[in-house]
């Protein structure tokens, strides 16, 4: 890049740095608040290809890294947040009424001792929706769940459930 | 001279080293003579000397007490984990427990943390470097498995820094793997790293999305490599012998030692060769007996069929946390020595349903990646004219994303864990945790922190304890500290801590626990300053 390209990221990255606390995830992604998970991966890819701090290593200056760090950090929480579809629904709420980051708390997925046996992301949601339509009955949801998630990851507590759907489909 | 463009990508292996560098667009393996690979030993002379690489490996077949191997499986682990014990039980040199829970090992006479002999292999490929480029190198890049914790991390680090090097950056080994294929280039491929070393077997699966390196799963054999089939060619050596003499060479270690560098050799022949023969004189040395040994490829196949069996669950393993099948898996890379065995990669091909990448010498695969992340973050890569060179060369303005491998969480009253950072969670990352005093005019607050998967603290690698002191004087929960960690760009845990009522920041200490407490690596490295070079 030239010189006068990374003076202009140099800025960017200044005025970014200056709204930390006003700025919502979606601004830091610079995509809007009804992008789907592909576009905000893709928001979150080419953000990075900008502003990671790898790119200033061998810039002068500590303010400019330090800042670019911040600003980086940010991007990164944002999009941690808004690709877990429950994280993203709990940071929405907040958002409307006025927080632009999502408290800490809730950045951690509090995940019962099966769930976290679960690596994929979207297996896991099957995997606790499967669960709660069993519990209320639905079996033909939870089954169609249960499929969905074992597409993705062959895992025992999918297995599992998938076994004890099965049983109480065939004794109805 | 220091040459601040110059940027040394290590790999540092348990069996074997290389390093490699870019200059003028161009990444190359650095050499001594013939020599690009320098195996990871280090030992002491009769004298006291410390020795590395072959000239130390020679050692074996004298005094293996006195020969350290492996040591990477030790570093950054406490000693009485299962790692350590069960090293402890199979190696001849003597492992010991030191301050904090510490590994050391008894050579020359003298106790040497592991750090410290990691230190002397990095010394040692920096210098190497230093005679083949002809002049001094400062700044490294690292690479280490993608399942090492932050201890086993930030002792690499520091062995770094005792070795006199300045690490810009601790990398994945898979990705700088992928990283030398020049994978960067591309859109959305999933990479499977098959990692078959001296002693220990790893696959990982890789999601490049422009230039975004994911860690979808990595799994893996902690004992499981090349040594194995070593071993099993011995045994045959063993047999051979006793059918010739008549003498069971089992019960003579130096014996065994002798032949086992010899089986080394056998293998590496059949990788290239269907048939090896061999007279191995003088064994055990001063017996005047030879051995005559023969192996052909085929033979080898099949005892070395079961073994490198073993790595196929393992793969399927990974595939099955990635949650993807083998016909999704775009490439295969091969990376270490074991994985130039022809019946290695049959075993892949048949895993994967498509045969592997070989243009890289797998030996120096890790390397030569690593030298790739080095040059391209100091930004001396540049795009090089299109065909005007074979070697992959990385836009100068891709960066590399990586994930944290594990979850990160402190331990909760009944042995719980309350997970703060999740894995795979992008990196840098920082989350926030209150903690508030429990009795009346508590001082300190003690948090044990750990990584891994388990809800039971116990089960997880313990990796140390962060101690908030000087608290204010105040009623029990009357005081409440906001805990950050943060997992930074090198995958490294960062811990602050704020009084939140006070906006007092507060003293967090980390002790790492295995790890070498912060005033002994200062004092080393005081000690390598003053007292010249060799004197770690």
């Amino acid at each position: 890049m030239s010189k006068s390209g990374m003076g202009e990221l140099v800025s960017e990255v200044a005025k970014l740095a200056d709204q930390l606390d006003r700025l919502s995830y979606y601004d830091f992604l610079g995509v809007d608040r009804l992008a789907d998970y592909i576009a905000i991966r893709d928001a979150f890819y080419a953000r990075a290809q900008r502003f990671h701090p790898d790119r200033f290593v061998a810039m002068e200056g500590e303010s400019v890294k330090k800042a670019v760090y911040g600003v980086y950090k940010r991007m990164t929480e944002a999009y941690n947040v808004l690709s877990d579809p429950e994280q993203r629904v709990a940071y929405d709420h907040g958002l409307a009424e006025g927080q632009v980051r999502l408290a800490s708390e809730y950045r951690s997925r509090r995940l019962d001792a099966d769930e976290r046996q679960v690596a994929n992301p979207f297996a896991r949601i099957y995997l606790r929706s499967g669960r709660r339509k069993y519990e209320l009955g639905d079996l033909n949801g939870a089954w169609i769940d249960c499929e969905l998630g074992l597409s993705l990851e062959e895992t025992p507590p999918l297995r599992n459930l998938h076994v004890v759907i099965v049983r109480a489909l065939a004794g109805r | 001279m220091v040459d601040p463009n110059i940027v040394l990508g290590i790999d540092l292996g348990t069996t074997n080293s290389a390093c490699a560098v870019v200059q003028d667009g161009r990444a190359s393996v650095v050499r001594r003579g013939e020599d690009r690979i320098v195996p990871s030993v280090v030992a002491a002379l009769p004298n006291g000397e410390i020795v590395v690489g072959r000239e130390a490996k020679r050692m074996r077949g004298i005094d293996p007490t006195q020969v350290v191997y492996s040591a990477k499986r030790l570093i950054g682990r406490r000693f009485s984990s299962p790692e350590v014990q069960r090293m402890m039980r199979s190696v001849p040199y003597r492992i010991v427990e030191g301050a904090n829970e510490s590994v050391m090992i008894e050579i020359g006479g003298r106790r040497l943390s592991v750090v410290e002999i990691s230190a002397h292999i990095l010394k040692y490929l920096r210098q190497m470097a230093e005679e083949a480029l002809g002049r001094r190198v400062k700044r490294a890049v690292i690479a280490v498995p993608a399942n090492f914790n932050d201890s086993q991390r930030s002792a690499t680090r520091i062995a770094a820094r005792l070795a006199g090097l300045d690490v810009i950056r601790v990398i994945n080994e898979p990705t700088a793997a992928a990283l030398a294929y020049g994978y960067i280039e591309d859109m959305d491929r999933r990479i499977a790293v098959y990692d078959f070393g001296g002693g220990t077997f790893d696959v990982t699966i890789l999601q490049i999305t422009r230039n975004v390196f994911e860690v979808l799963a990595t799994s893996g054999e902690m004992f499981l490599g090349g040594d194995d089939l070593d071993q099993v060619i011995l045994d045959r050596m063993a047999e051979a012998y006793r059918a010739q003499h008549g003498i069971d060479l089992r019960n003579d270690p130096l014996a065994m030692e002798q032949l086992r560098a010899v089986a080394e050799q056998v293998k590496i022949q059949l990788s290239e060769t269907s048939q090896s023969s061999i007279r191995v004189p003088d064994v055990p040395t001063g017996s005047h007996r030879d051995l005559e040994f023969s192996l052909s490829e085929q033979q080898l196949r099949q005892i070395a069929d079961p073994i490198i069996r073993r790595t196929i669950p393992v793969c399927q393993d990974a595939m099955r946390v990635a949650g993807l099948g083998a016909p999704q898996i775009d490439e295969i890379v091969l990376v270490g020595g074991t994985t130039r065995l022809p019946l290695v990669r049959e075993v892949v091909r048949e895993t994967f349903g498509k045969p592997p990448q070989t243009s890289i010498n797998p030996m120096s695969v890790v390397a030569v990646g690593a030298a790739i992340q080095g040059a391209a973050l100091i930004g001396s890569l540049v795009p090089m004219a299109a065909g005007g060179v074979s070697m992959p060369t990385m836009s100068a303005t891709a960066v590399l994303l990586d994930v944290t491998p594990r979850s990160l969480g402190v331990g909760t009253i009944g042995g719980n864990v309350d997970f703060i950072i999740e894995r795979n969670s992008v990196i840098p990352v920082e989350q926030t945790r209150m903690f508030t005093t429990a009795s009346d005019n508590q001082r300190y607050v003690r948090i044990q922190v750990c990584q891994g998967e388990s809800p039971r603290f116990e089960d997880n690698t313990k990796l140390g304890e962060i101690l908030l002191t000087g608290l204010r004087e105040a009623q029990r929960g009357g005081v409440t500290v906001a805990v950050t960690f943060e997992i930074n760009t090198d995958g490294l845990l960062e811990v602050r801590a704020l009084d939140q009522d006070t906006g007092q920041e507060q003293v967090a200490t980390m002790r790492v626990l295995g790890g070498l407490p912060q005033e002994e690596v200062e004092a080393i490295v005081a000690r390598a300053r003053d007292g010249g070079v060799m004197s770690l």
